[in-house]
């Protein structure tokens, strides 16, 4: 944005030959002294073709995979299918392991996030209201095992889990699901707690309100977006997350990304893997779209007064 | 609606005391302030009797009853907050409506009393409006209905009126006033802002370095200021170094000073020799000759203000601050007189005692 206003000015006073900003762009992209304006116009282009190429495109080619009439093959030179139907769909969803894994998966989604809320609350209002010693040690704690690489977290919690007897069980995969989760959960529920401010929680108990309510009237309403925010992290995490899942619950539970992995490795079929990725990315996709509508609404209304 | 007593005080954080050993007592129905730079005291006297803050010595009493022990929400106070924290995330009238739902008021006495208080302060028709959708001065308002509403038997302001301009903090602070002498409750009102303070209160009490200065009617402090920092601190002072030269009445002295003799009213008694620290305000100087108290001086600057002019006058040296309205003016260089009553200088402070004493012998 800065970087953006800062290139136009030239552009604006074409007199101006000479100005302190040229440089510092130009320190570092040299070959475009002079042109500021076109190159981040070059940025902007280039991205879209990043998110163009590497998102939209993949799941518009499964799109039309998973509407492909297996009776007309698509085939080289064609760029779109002759002919269209909702035959694998159907095919798909008469399978009783993809109904099974998309049953889990939304099964799975909701507990985790709900217990990420119970688990998050307490210990981001600790985070964030409270002033203690090796505070931010406990916050990078807090993050490590989004820090850590997943396999290194899978392979240890799945052994852990079989000497507690979870492995393969449901409980196994909400305890794996919850621990990589609730990093997202505490993070942006710290934050929101981080907000209050302290006068508002004075002023309340001011006005009479005991601890209890100032948790239910105050307290939980002002989380609640951050709440909802870090729901929304944690449930598409969920829905998504693959080397827990693999390691910790298959082949006894199977979720959407653990059937996808074997469509596309063992028994490859282009055609399910593509019915399976869609069921898979819209939630994803029609979750944010609705969160991000909540919350910005959300965000308007709670305004903190003139701070 | 109660009396409020505050015994031998003492807060430290650390190393640092927030008060020192504060002692006051006011009255029933009365609107005291708290003036006093930042750091003085003020805000954490406030705050304890909220009951925010723990004192760690000292007494606090409503009504002759010990509450150092009840908790904010059991105390029968209401305070309006810098910042005035509003609940974001409810409508005026929930607001209003908070502290009577958490003390259980029933639904009838409580509807009447919130449609009170918004008639009150003025918010009829906003009631359903959110405090983000309200201006600065209309969620003051809000703040303040929000602790009337309460019924309190102290009411307390923590500069409620800083975050407003200048036009609407002198509107707000006129309307206070008046809400507080219709209702009679007992208020306490913290500020910096010395206007403010003199406008507002009953009593004012100037505090510094967790310390009470001075204590006393708005006209008081004003006109006798008992120091050099309250002198300072309320208005502004030009300070002139004399000795006591001769005693012309029962309160009349003639003092030796830097800028010559000055004859001086005072209830304090003094002493041949004595070394004193006079103030003047720069209103009082006036720039005509007079029967006594008049010097010579020229003016080094002047600055023209509107409603009145701004003069440094060197006088013997010494560069005096005069204000003058702006009827005669005068210009840079120009030699006037100037001229003060003895009863429009003040005693501020008394030094070296030990010289006195060696002068009487």
């Amino acid at each position: 944005m800065n970087s953006e206003k800062n290139n136009q000015l030239p552009v604006e006073n074409p007199d101006n030959e000479h100005r302190p900003d040229d440089d510092k762009a130009g320190g570092l992209f040299w070959f475009l002294k002079g042109k500021p304006f076109k190159f981040s116009k070059i940025l902007i282009v280039l991205v879209f073709i990043l998110v163009l190429t590497s998102v939209f495109i993949p799941i518009l080619v499964a799109v039309l995979w998973s509407f492909v009439d297996p009776s007309v093959p698509w085939s080289y030179p064609d760029i779109f299918p002759k002919s269209f139907s909702l035959y694998h769909w159907q095919h798909v969803l008469k399978y009783g392991e993809v109904m099974r894994a998309i049953t889990t998966s939304f099964i799975a989604a909701p507990i985790t996030t709900a217990v990420c809320i119970v688990l998050a609350l307490p210990t981001s209002y600790v985070l964030g209201r409270k002033k203690f010693r090796g505070k931010g040690l406990a916050k990078l704690i807090v993050l490590l095992p989004i820090i850590m690489p997943g396999i290194v977290v899978a392979m240890s919690l799945g052994r852990l889990l079989n000497n507690l007897h979870l492995s393969q069980t449901f409980i196994g995969l909400i305890i794996a699901h919850t621990l990589v989760g609730i990093p997202y959960m505490i993070r942006t529920v710290t934050t929101t707690f981080e907000a209050i401010p302290q006068e508002v929680i004075d002023a309340a108990y001011d006005l009479g309100a005991s601890h209890f309510d100032v948790v239910k009237e105050i307290y939980i309403p002002l989380v609640l977006p951050g709440i909802f925010a870090g729901g929304v992290f944690t449930f598409i995490y969920s829905l998504e997350e693959f080397i827990l899942t693999f390691i910790v619950a298959t082949p006894t539970y199977r979720t959407i990304p653990t059937l996808l992995y074997s469509y596309l490795g063992y028994f490859f079929q282009r055609t399910n893997a593509s019915v399976v990725s869609i069921i898979l990315v819209v939630p994803g996709i029609v979750i944010l779209m609705v969160a991000e509508r909540f919350l910005k609404k959300e965000y308007l209304s709670s305004g903190f007064g003139k701070i | 609606m109660a009396r409020l007593t505050i015994n031998n005080l003492v807060k430290r954080f650390g190393d640092f005391t927030a008060i020192d050993n504060l002692s006051l007592d006011i009255a029933d129905g009365e609107f005291i302030t708290l003036l006093g730079p930042s750091g003085c005291g003020k805000t954490t006297t406030l705050r304890s009797i909220a009951g925010f803050i723990e004192p760690d010595e000292g007494d606090i009493l409503f009504d002759q009853k010990r509450v150092n022990d009840i908790p904010p929400n059991k105390r029968s106070t209401a305070m309006v907050f810098q910042s005035y924290a509003l609940f974001p995330h409810m409508t005026v009238k929930k607001n209003i409506a908070f502290g009577l739902k958490m003390k259980k008021v029933n639904k009838t006495e409580a509807e009447k009393r919130i449609s009170e208080a918004i008639e009150l302060v003025g918010l009829t028709g906003l009631e359903g409006r959110f405090p983000k959708e309200l201006s600065g001065g209309q969620q003051q308002r809000v703040a303040v209905a929000r602790a009337l509403v309460m019924q309190p038997d102290i009411l307390l302001f923590d500069e409620p009126l800083s975050n407003l301009d200048a036009k609407l903090r002198e509107k707000m602070r006129v309307e206070i006033r008046e809400l507080q002498r219709k209702l009679k409750i007992t208020a306490i009102y913290v500020t910096h802002d010395q206007a403010e303070a003199l406008v507002i209160s009953d009593r004012v009490v100037i505090m510094n370095k967790g310390v009470i200065q001075q204590i006393g009617k708005p006209t008081d402090v004003y006109n006798r200021p008992n120091s050099a920092f309250v002198a300072d601190f309320i208005g502004t002072a030009n300070f002139i170094d004399g000795t006591v030269k001769e005693k012309l009445e029962a309160d009349t002295w003639l003092l030796e000073t830097e800028i010559g003799n000055i004859k001086t009213m005072t209830e304090y008694q003094l002493a041949l020799g004595d070394q004193v620290l006079l103030s003047v305000r720069p209103e009082d100087l006036l720039m005509e000759k007079g029967s006594e108290n008049t010097f010579q001086g020229v003016i080094t600057t002047q600055t023209y203000m509107g409603n009145f002019v701004d003069y440094h006058v060197e006088v013997a040296g010494k560069s005096l601050r005069i204000q003058s309205n702006g009827k005669q003016l005068f210009e840079e260089g120009d030699s006037v007189q100037v001229h003060f009553r003895p009863e429009d200088c003040t005693i501020v402070e008394m030094k070296d005692v030990n010289q006195h004493e060696t002068a009487h012998q």
